[in-house]
């Protein structure tokens, strides 16, 4: 699980452009959105799912549950162990 | 008429122009091979908002630094133009190149929305837009090889008939591999074409007090049905000049053949400069800010330089793709 948050923590830099961010910077399990977290917006909430489906082939559709998923790094993770094929 | 005049300018470039005075204090040196890329200024000082700047691919980055750069005041704060035209031929080719990637691998499905949005040609106008809060008129013109003009030409007409009393026009292209790969393969790179990006920055005003020149006329033609030489004289002649108060005229020539051997055997002093910035859509601006730069600091090229010399004409001739050929006369602003 750990090697899969920092994995994840990576991937999230590399393909949102968090430039000034590094993986020691995110707290896994602060909201991802908002305040109080790296203060994600809705584009990238459309990246992060483009993201799960392209290096772990989890498809999410409904908007509702993403947003539960999308919650925080642990959340994110947690879905992946639970749904990866 | 009211006249037009350029209160501030600035360029980045495959020469380091981005701070002026470290470009004229130095020996321009030509681009050696067939790609130039720009030299960029750190980024992160220039727009330092991080969530912004992380959506902004390299165009746009260029783009809005010289916008920026050219509406910086002496106190630090922005000034806010009446309005902006903003000018590129190919747009955001990076992300555009990006964003039909996506459509292939992704099979039509899930595409990346920041790679479209950086994409189209309109970003960079838009995004300085909303770095200033700028709610007047920006309009952005993807016009091929005429697009600086196109932009230039409607931020005069509106100086001209009151509807703006400053406008800011930025033109800016970018290099991409894609492109230079695909370009190399149909053989365009040769006979001295290079390809080049940049982006440069223009503030107009109808003020004549500090400005740095004054900005005559823009005239465009497509395809060019005479002689360079003529077409110049012709130009020159509608704006009540004589060939000989031209001091310089700047070449933007598309390649190293035809009209550059005609502008260099005629009575014109010339200064080629596309093997300096390269080829692109928007390469003119680049001989527009050199012209603008030379009159403005009292300079003409020299042979390892720069000279002291006023120059009261400079004439900007470009070509781009043999097809679309542009004029541009600058005026010692007395």
């Amino acid at each position: 699980m750990e090697n899969l948050i920092e994995q994840l923590k990576q991937q999230i830099i590399e393909e949102l452009n968090l430039e000034d961010t590094t993986p020691a910077d995110i707290d896994p399990a602060a909201p991802l959105f908002g305040d109080g977290g790296i203060g994600l917006d809705s584009i990238d909430a459309l990246e992060i799912t483009m993201l799960l489906e392209k290096y772990y082939g989890i498809k999410i559709s409904d908007p509702k549950e993403a947003r539960t998923i999308y919650s925080s790094i642990n959340s994110i993770a947690e879905y992946i162990k639970a749904n990866q094929k | 008429m009211e006249q037009i005049y350029i209160s501030k300018a600035s360029t980045i470039s495959p020469q380091n122009t981005f701070i002026a005075d470290d470009f004229f204090n130095a020996e321009a040196l030509v681009c050696e091979s067939d790609k130039c890329p720009a030299v960029d200024p750190d980024y992160k000082v220039l727009i330092t908002d991080a969530g912004k700047r992380r959506r902004m691919g390299h165009l746009i980055k260029m783009g809005v630094s010289t916008s920026l750069a050219c509406l910086k005041q002496a106190d630090g704060s922005l000034f806010m133009p009446d309005a902006m035209m903003s000018a590129t031929g190919m747009g955001g080719l990076e992300d555009t190149e990006k964003f039909l990637r996506c459509i292939i691998d992704n099979d039509e499905q899930l595409l990346n929305p920041s790679n479209f949005i950086q994409s189209t040609g309109n970003t960079f106008g838009g995004q300085t837009g909303l770095l200033l809060g700028h709610h007047g008129y920006n309009v952005t013109y993807a016009h091929g090889g005429f697009s600086m003009e196109s932009a230039l030409i409607d931020a005069m007409l509106q100086l001209k008939d009151g509807s703006a009393k400053t406008a800011l026009v930025t033109g800016a292209d970018e290099i991409t591999t894609t492109e230079y790969e695909a370009m190399r393969k149909m053989g365009f790179w040769r006979n001295g074409r290079q390809m080049g990006e940049g982006s440069h920055s223009f503030l107009l005003t109808n003020e004549k007090e500090g400005a740095v020149c004054e900005l005559v006329d823009v005239k465009t033609k497509r395809p060019l049905n005479e002689s360079a030489v003529d077409y110049i004289n012709s130009f020159i002649g509608s704006n009540g000049i004589k060939a000989e108060d031209v001091d310089l005229v700047l070449t933007g020539c598309d390649c190293d053949y035809a009209h550059l051997k005609e502008l260099e055997e005629s009575t014109f002093s010339t200064f080629n400069y596309k093997h300096y910035c390269g080829q692109y859509a928007t390469a003119s601006g680049f001989g527009l800010w050199l012209g603008a730069e030379l009159i403005g600091r009292g300079l003409m090229p020299a042979a390892n330089g720069w000279e002291k010399k006023q120059a009261r004409h400079i004439v900007i001739y470009n070509e781009y793709r043999m097809n679309d050929y542009s004029l541009m006369l600058l005026k010692h602003a007395l």
